[in-house]
């Protein structure tokens, strides 16, 4: 045998070893009582695995460590059932955390928000890490924006489940919020100046983001209120909402929202129970339709400006589930103090608007009256001066007192369009226009008289001359421009209109230059011209002669037009250049079709014998009607006037007439209802005679079936082209009949 | 399914000539279990203060590779094999009891 060959030593050694061996499990023993191990390796059948004791001094660790995080740790097993959470847990959904444990998702955190999680939960299973923020409804925990990330937890290939940690950062997100809504409120409040706006505006900020529905009411004259918002998030359930406007809040109710204009102090009712819902329910009616929006959360703020209550703003959540908080309310009483000033300014707004229109009614009247009186004395002149009999110092004399009355007539015409101007109320009626037609009609109205001994030079060198623009004003401004320079330049001189183009192909400038060589404008005056309030300076005062509001008008017109009006001279007797800038039309505007060269009455060009017409003159101011038939007869016109609605009707009945002239304010009527009569009875042409020439003034009489509308006083041309035209548009009716 | 033989790394390699008395030791743990974290924190002790620059750890962490505990056929954790000097010992437990523990290594004080 081996062994007794083994020497003692070898002996001993396997001894001991042997000991050793024996002394193991003892030691294991003991090692075990004194708790100096706790952890066994066991054999299975897979093979070894190790099995620690004291797992629940490493589970107290785990949730140790997990509870001191400001974040909800969760672990989530595959088939959707927490295996491990932590203490938050039990505060967000009040319940220990041993019902918890083992339970599905769903039935802790509620269905709707498994619902709002559904895919995120579905992706970590699929093995993949997520994080997302978003609101999540929580059962018993309420609404909170969470932020999570769910990392998968992944063994030899298989998903077994996942790690959940989910931050409410529900502060931080309202907080965002509320800024983002603070500043939007901002922006669009001042968007408009317009009550009804604002109160639009006011609506669409709270709904959705402070509310799925809120109402605003208005205290009116007299304590009643009156619902002027209703505003439901979802669109379906607005009828509802309209419903609710019948429903302003009566005077003497104890209501919550009555409350708070009583006392101007917020009510906050951030669980609204049904009960409380319904012991506020005031009719039936009222009560089906504030059950089916079914409110659950409220809050009621005053709109308060400038000391004054003006109504309570109500917001409502109902099916978002939301319920209102401190916070909200420190929002919403802001936004309501932003929505009420803008409320308030809309008010002031209107008032001076008011005021406004009170003040252009008034010079819409003064500028009547000034010019009735002027229309007779124009009428005689025109007549006279070309009456035959008379010597040449009296034509003379007559001719002055007709240039002077329509020098007046003019400076009525400016200071009403000067208001228009500062008032931003200039209309523009466009259509394509040739400025080089433009210019020489300006030239044209100028006349000989104007012209004196200067000389006007045209060098229209432009390629193109077409632009948008409203001709009348056009040739107002190039009237002015003309007017000016040759006021300006002494006897001999010169004055130069040219025009250029400027610009790339697409969008090119018409440049025209009107350039004369008379006393010049010093520098700094050079920047005053054009101001109207501005004229008190002496020397412009002087240089320019009366109210001189001519350049500050027409540069507002040019303006208009999107182009610009600038001067410019080198000093003292250096001649001075007005340029007038306007955008070429290469393209007509979207939507307009080409339209022939329309032009005013006053710019047919004087052409032609006039045929004799049968006249009926409506006017109810004595001299004005004499005056009037008088110049007519000159200009070869059968006359027959009227002087009132009713004795218009009655000539009308008895004799044949190709043309009405008529004034529109008459003593028994007005001559727009008159126009309509003689039109649809005889159908008669008309040309209305007005001292009011507002852009409305003119609106009205086409409406009423005037051909044109001319403001007194009319010159004679101006009446002559106007009836030409008529004439002539009759006659191609009649060709054609 | 786990690698039976330990990663080569964690073990430093011996002196090409072995010193006489030097100690090579293997200890058994499992994870962060607290007695497997405090026979790491003795045996350090122990070591620096009676062994210094005499002895090599090697540290074998089971719950990670339980198959491991094969080799020295070991049944509770945490447990120290003494592979040097031989012959091989084992000592079980959490190391706590230094007396107990200097025994087991075989180590005789030199005065």
């Amino acid at each position: 045998m081996h062994d007794s060959e083994k020497t003692r030593e070898e002996l001993l050694l396997e001894i001991a070893e042997l000991r050793a061996r024996l002394a193991e499990p003892e030691e294991t023993v003991h090692a075990i009582r004194r708790g100096e191990v706790d952890a066994f390796v066991v054999l299975e059948p897979a093979g070894e695995a190790v099995y620690t004791l004291g797992t629940a001094e490493l589970l107290r660790q785990l949730q140790l460590i997990t509870d001191s995080l400001p974040v909800l740790v969760a672990y989530i097993d595959r088939d959707r059932l927490y295996r491990f959470i932590n203490r938050h847990y039990e505060a967000w959904f009040g319940r220990p955390m041993h019902e918890a444990v083992g339970q599905p998702l769903a039935a802790v955190m509620g269905e709707a928000a498994y619902e709002a999680v559904r895919e995120q939960v579905e992706a970590a299973l699929a093995g993949d890490q997520v994080t997302y923020e978003r609101w999540v409804p929580y059962r018993g925990a309420g609404e909170r924006f969470v932020h999570a990330t769910y990392m998968p937890h992944v063994h030899a290939g298989e998903v077994l489940g996942f790690v959940s940690f989910v931050e409410d950062v529900s502060e931080r997100q309202r907080a965002e919020e509320a800024l983002r809504l603070l500043a939007d409120a901002g922006e669009r409040l001042s968007e408009s100046l317009d009550f009804e706006t604002t109160l639009d505006n006011a609506a669409r900020l709270a709904v959705p983001a402070l509310a799925d529905w809120c109402m605003i009411d208005l205290l009116q004259e007299g304590g009643d209120c009156r619902r002027v918002v209703s505003l439901h998030a979802d669109p379906a359930r607005q009828p509802l909402m309209e419903e609710l406007k019948r429903y302003p809040l009566p005077r003497d109710s104890g209501s919550r929202l009555m409350q708070v204009l009583s006392t101007g102090e917020p009510v906050f009712t951030s669980d609204l129970t049904e009960e409380r819902v319904e012991a506020e329910l005031r009719s039936d009616d009222y009560a089906r339709i504030i059950r089916q929006l079914a409110p659950r959360s409220s809050l009621a703020v005053p709109l308060v400006a400038r000391g004054r209550t003006l109504g309570v703003w109500s917001f409502l959540y109902s099916e978002s589930g939301r319920s209102y908080r401190e916070e909200d309310l420190r929002v919403a009483l802001e936004l309501a103090r932003r929505v009420a000033v803008a409320l308030d300014n809309s008010r002031l707004y209107r008032e001076v608007e008011t005021a406004n229109r009170a003040k252009d009614h008034f010079l819409a009247t003064l500028s009547h009256e000034l010019r009735t009186p002027l229309t007779p004395v124009l009428a005689i002149a025109s007549r006279l001066e070309v009456d035959g009999r008379l010597l040449p110092e009296v034509r003379e004399g007559i001719d002055v007192i007709r240039r002077n009355v329509e020098l007046e007539a003019r400076l009525i015409d400016d200071l009403l369009d000067l208001t228009r101007v500062t008032r931003g109320k200039l209309e523009l009626h466009s259509e394509l226009v040739d400025v080089r037609q433009v210019i020489r009609q300006a030239l044209e109205t100028c006349g000989e008289r104007q012209l004196l001994g200067r000389r006007v030079e045209l060098d229209l060198a432009s390629a193109e001359h077409r632009v948008w623009g409203d001709p009348s004003r056009l040739t107002q401004v190039f009237w002015n421009l003309l007017n000016n320079a040759l006021k300006f330049t002494p006897e001999g001189g010169t004055v130069t209109v040219r025009s250029s183009r400027q610009g790339p192909p697409a969008q090119g400038t018409l440049v025209c230059e009107v350039a004369d060589s008379g006393i010049g404008i010093e520098p700094e005056a050079l920047t005053h011209i054009f101001n109207a309030f501005d004229q008190g300076r002496a020397g412009i005062t002087r240089r320019f002669g009366g109210l001189g509001l001519g350049l500050a008008i027409s540069r507002a017109i040019v303006e208009l037009h999107g182009g610009g009006l600038t001067a410019a001279s080198e000093g003292r007797d250096r001649g001075a250049a007005f340029t007038v800038e306007l955008p070429l039309v290469s393209e007509l505007p979207a939507g307009v079709e080409a339209v022939g060269q329309a032009l005013i009455p006053s710019l047919l060009p004087p052409s032609g014998a006039d045929r004799s017409l049968r006249i009926l003159v409506v006017e109810d101011h004595v001299d004005t009607a004499e005056a009037m038939a008088a110049l007519l007869q000159v200009l070869g016109h059968q006359v027959t006037t009227a002087g009132t609605v009713a004795t218009a009707v009655a000539a009308a009945e008895r004799g044949e007439f190709d043309l009405v002239l008529s004034d529109l304010g008459l003593p028994d009527g007005h001559g727009h209802d008159l126009m309509r009569d003689l039109s649809r009875r005889h159908g008669l042409p008309g040309i209305a005679l007005s001292g009011y020439g507002m852009e409305e003034d003119v609106a009205k009489s086409r409406d009423s079936g005037f051909a044109l509308h001319l403001t007194k006083p009319v010159s004679l041309d101006t009446l002559r082209a106007a009836i030409r035209r008529i004439a002539g548009s009759a006659v191609e009716v009649g060709d054609r009949s | 399914m786990a690698d039976p033989n330990p990663s080569p790394e964690a073990v430093p390699a011996l002196p090409e000539v072995m010193p006489e008395g030097f100690w090579d030791l293997k200890l058994y743990v499992a994870g962060q279990t607290p007695r497997s974290v405090a026979a790491i924190a003795n045996l350090k002790r122990i070591c620096e203060e009676h062994l210094a620059g005499k002895y090599r750890v090697e540290v074998v962490d089971l719950m990670s590779n339980p198959a491991l505990a094969r080799t020295d056929q070991i049944l509770a954790i945490p447990t120290l094999v003494r592979k040097l000097p031989a012959p091989a010992r084992k000592i079980i437990g959490d190391l706590s009891q230094t007396e107990r523990v200097l025994v087991g290594l075989d180590f005789q004080p030199r005065n």
